[in-house]
């Protein structure tokens, strides 16, 4: 499988673009409500005993003790070559071909496997690490030696904000929450840099691959925190194949579980396919979201954007309009619901949504349904001689999805 | 707690539908073996119905997942040895668990919190045996079974330190490979969180007195109320509720515990099953954990050390040995933990109990103590009993003269008046009367003679002092 090493700090060497963004509408046709049993659960921890316990400073003032890993061989990110030592009679067999999707027939077979397995879980466990932002916590993976986290957005949860890493040997780190592309769960984090004798400290990280490619039966390897992180237990790994490979989710049957989101799915090279998002009904619903989605955006995400709305999420505001009317003549508000809150009355006329004008009740369907739900808009109204500017939080009409 | 942290609980808790468009390959589901033909429990009906059921439903098991037959078929050679030395375990006819022949002379090591009822294993050679279930180790939750035979293969295990993460692991079935799947996590412990009884006390002169029984624990299903005095758990004394506390939070959620109380100045004994903390986002972790996958086994926690591996066994396969390539018990599966992974016992914490386990120390059942407790409380309800047939005895006794005499005034009468029918009558019936309250009184002289010779076989058993 080609292999793509990033700067991640000059996206110019960024891969073209391969697959033009999901739309929302792909991921309706997954996450819309529908009938009940088939069911997805978001990989996040949140709250609970063992977090109380561990609660950290936020302050920035105090620097953590000096990571010691600017010598450490995994500085460089290693990508495992294909062939075995030669003095082993394994060499001879063709691992590549059953990682790229076959099956193996002979314990010989199994052995080089095995080789290789245990040669990239140790790499994706020393870069695997643990993410809290406020009271939630999840997993993600170092891809650059100057601390480019990538994790899910449903982890990071807003850009811009502190957050705290945990390597894989304990040492925690002070971070900043970046973008986001919620639409396909794509979050990203960068460990704030640190000088030890005015050199800047290297953070041991994995190389980022393309998840264009990936077929059916291919074998993956997955490394997180399995409901939550344990000082005593380094990244629990996993391995499995990839069950369907989508531009917007990648599913494979890693088995995944709370406290996992955010956490990389490597290709049997050692580079990163996937970072994990949500489960589903059966073990072989395990989602993650493809890394091409953060490598199209890979500069929004650096820059701290945050667009889209999670899967399954639908932002509405709690109105109706007056059939036949031209404008956007409000027709009945919903008592409790957004526009409620906001204080808009019925007989309103909405002239301008989040600072687009509006021109009739469709128009403001369609804004309303590009907008972010737990976000501040300024809405003006005509009501009466009058023009108000009210401030409204979109909210999500999917109740049991989340909001941020 | 901010309300945008508040949001965020929500937010964790949140399952919402997805679409159908996910083609669902059921997990890779071995049918359980069928309930060997001697007797089907009657309490397993619902189960096997479940699981008829699950073999009905159709199942796209995609050829391109991990527990694939054809990847498993890979494995064949690897278990062919170890698989000569797994049992099946039955409980009064249901597969519980699997276990490992350690000793050619009969002695298999299993699961013990999987074990009760009647007893069998089924051997790779397709004998089923009786087995004796000789120890049970807490700790670790090993189970020492005793079979009548002498020709078993015993398990050989690894030498050294457990493979390192990311190598394969193999769980043998008496043919072929259970699950595979690969090592995750290197030994560590797994701690288990403590039981809860549910009850507010307060020091009194004889023990921790109950104030309060918080609805739905553990101790309102065994029936404590208020004002009662816990004054043992599992046979031993408590003198504090400080000492109750530390003794009840060495046991596990869901682990059943003795408690002997005082009520009304009567000894009662009483089992509870114990609860645990609910964590805030607990329910939303069990169903998490619960997604897609087997049942979880009952005792999944509270391991001295454990191996970590991504293998998807049912609660009724763990209890066997678990191999690397080379086909050496590298462990013993003794968990189904959470949807993720399964927990096996590395060699070096199975070792050193063997021996103990087979040697009949570690009997399961009720401790000395416990048993003294059951006793000592039968003494005391077989006291009340005395003393009850006793006042019984007494006053049958009285009405037993009192009905003699009027019997015989009424034969007496009868024979004055010889063709009164109505004195006959009444004499006929005063015989009635009296040999009634004679058989009663016979009854119950014979019942205070019966709880009298056994309060004193069980008062030639206990040994308790003190009380």
């Amino acid at each position: 499988m080609k292999q793509t090493q990033l700067n991640l700090r000059e996206p110019a060497v960024v891969p073209a673009r391969v697959h033009v963004s999901p739309t929302v509408g792909r991921w309706r046709r997954f996450l819309l409500p529908a009938g009940w049993g088939q069911v997805a659960c978001w990989l996040l921890l949140v709250g609970g005993v063992w977090l109380a316990d561990t609660r950290w400073s936020w302050s920035d003032d105090t620097p953590p003790a000096a990571p010691a890993v600017a010598e450490s061989p995994a500085e460089q990110p290693v990508a495992v070559t294909s062939t075995a030592p030669s003095a082993n009679p394994v060499a001879t067999i063709d691992v590549a071909r059953i990682f790229a999707g076959g099956v193996p027939t002979t314990l010989d077979e199994l052995r080089a496997m095995e080789e290789r397995q245990r040669k990239i879980a140790e790499q994706a466990q020393r870069c695997t690490v643990s993410i809290r932002v406020g009271n939630a916590q999840g997993s993600g993976v170092i891809v650059s030696r100057d601390g480019y986290v990538l994790t899910a957005a449903h982890v990071a949860a807003r850009p811009n904000v502190n957050a705290k890493v945990v390597l894989s040997d304990g040492r925690e780190v002070a971070a900043k929450t970046l973008g986001m592309n919620r639409t396909v769960d794509a979050g990203m984090v960068k460990i704030n840099s640190i000088k030890v004798d005015g050199r800047e400290v290297r953070w041991p990280y994995v190389p980022v691959g393309l998840s264009t490619d990936l077929k059916p039966g291919q074998w993956c390897l997955a490394t997180g925190h399995p409901n939550g992180y344990l000082s005593d237990r380094a990244p629990v790994v996993r391995v499995g194949r990839i069950l369907l490979n989508d531009p917007s989710v990648i599913r494979s049957d890693c088995k995944l579980v709370g406290g996992d989101s955010g956490g990389p799915l490597f290709d049997m090279e050692g580079n990163v396919i996937g970072i994990h998002s949500r489960i589903g009904r059966s073990l072989s619903e395990n989602m993650h979201v493809p890394v091409n989605a953060f490598l199209n955006e890979w500069e929004r995400l650096v820059q701290g954007e945050d667009w889209g709305n999670l899967p399954g999420v639908r932002p509405g505001i709690g109105v109706e309009g007056v059939e036949g009317a031209s404008d956007a003549k409000i027709g009945k508000v919903i008592s409790g619901r957004a526009a409620d809150k906001a204080g808009i009355q019925v007989g309103d006329v909405i002239l301008q949504f989040d600072g687009q004008e509006v021109e009739n009740f469709g128009q403001l369907q369609r804004l309303v349904a590009r907008s972010q739900t737990g976000k501040t808009v300024k809405v003006v109204v005509r009501r009466g001689e009058e023009q108000l500017t009210l401030d409204l939080v979109v909210e999500n009409l999917n109740r049991g999805a989340p909001e941020e | 707690m901010t309300a945008s942290s508040l949001r965020r609980v929500v937010l964790g808790a949140c399952i919402w539908a997805v679409g159908l468009s996910m083609a669902a390959g059921l997990p890779a589901q071995t049918a359980p073996p069928s309930a060997p033909s001697n007797n089907a429990a009657d309490g397993s009906t619902l189960r096997n119905a479940a699981r008829f059921f699950q073999r009905m439903m159709p199942r796209t098991q995609a050829t391109h997942e991990r527990n694939h037959t054809s990847v498993m078929a890979a494995f064949g050679d690897t278990v062919e040895k170890p698989s000569r030395s797994t049992v099946r375990v039955y409980c009064d006819g249901e597969q519980v668990a699997l276990g490992a022949v350690v000793a050619a002379d009969g002695f298999v090591v299993t699961k013990a919190s999987e074990l009760h009822g009647l007893v069998e294993c089924a051997l790779p050679d397709g004998r089923r045996l009786p087995a004796e279930f000789i120890g049970q180790h807490r700790e670790t939750d090993l189970g020492m079974l005793k079979l009548d035979a002498s020709d078993l293969t015993p398990l050989e295990w690894a030498a050294g330190e457990p493979p390192v993460v990311g190598s394969w692991l193999i769980s043998p079935g008496s043919s072929g490979p259970v699950a595979i799947g690969v090592l995750g996590a290197a030994p560590r412990q797994v701690k288990a969180p403590f039981g809860l009884l549910g009850v507010q006390l307060q020091d009194g002169p004889q023990g921790p007195l109950v104030t309060a029984v918080v609805p739905e624990s553990a101790a309102q299903e065994a029936g404590l109320k208020v004002n009662d005095i816990i004054t043992h758990i599992n046979g031993l004394q408590m003198k504090s509720q400080s000492e109750l506390q530390a003794t009840v939070r060495k046991h596990m959620p869901g682990d059943r515990i003795q408690v002997a109380i005082l009520r009304e100045e009567k000894r009662q004994l009483m089992s509870a099953v114990l609860g645990g903390f609910e964590r805030l986002n607990e329910r939303q972790f069990e169903q998490n954990n619960r997604l897609g996958g087997p049942e979880l086994s009952k005792r999944k926690a509270g391991f001295p050390s454990a191996i970590q591996h991504d293998s998807v066994l049912h609660p009724y396969q763990c209890g066997g040995p678990v191999v690397g390539l080379d086909g050496k018990a590298v462990g013993l599966n003794i968990a189904h933990c959470d949807r993720v992974s399964c927990l096996a016992l590395p060699v070096a914490v199975i070792i050193p109990v063997l021996d103990e386990l087979k040697s009949g120390q570690l009997r399961p059942g009720p401790s000395v103590a416990e048993q003294q407790l059951v006793l000592a409380t039968r003494a005391d309800e077989l006291r009340r009993k005395i003393d009850a047939w006793t006042k019984k005895v007494t006053q049958l006794q009285a009405n037993l003269e009192e009905s003699s005499a009027a019997e015989a005034a009424a034969v007496k009468a009868a024979e004055q008046a010889e063709a009164d029918e109505q004195a006959k009558q009444a004499a006929e019936q005063a015989r009635q009367t009296k040999s009634d309250l004679e058989r009663a009184f016979q009854e119950a002289k014979q019942a205070l003679d019966q709880a009298t010779s056994e309060l004193k076989m069980v008062e030639s058993k206990v040994t308790l002092q003190g009380e």
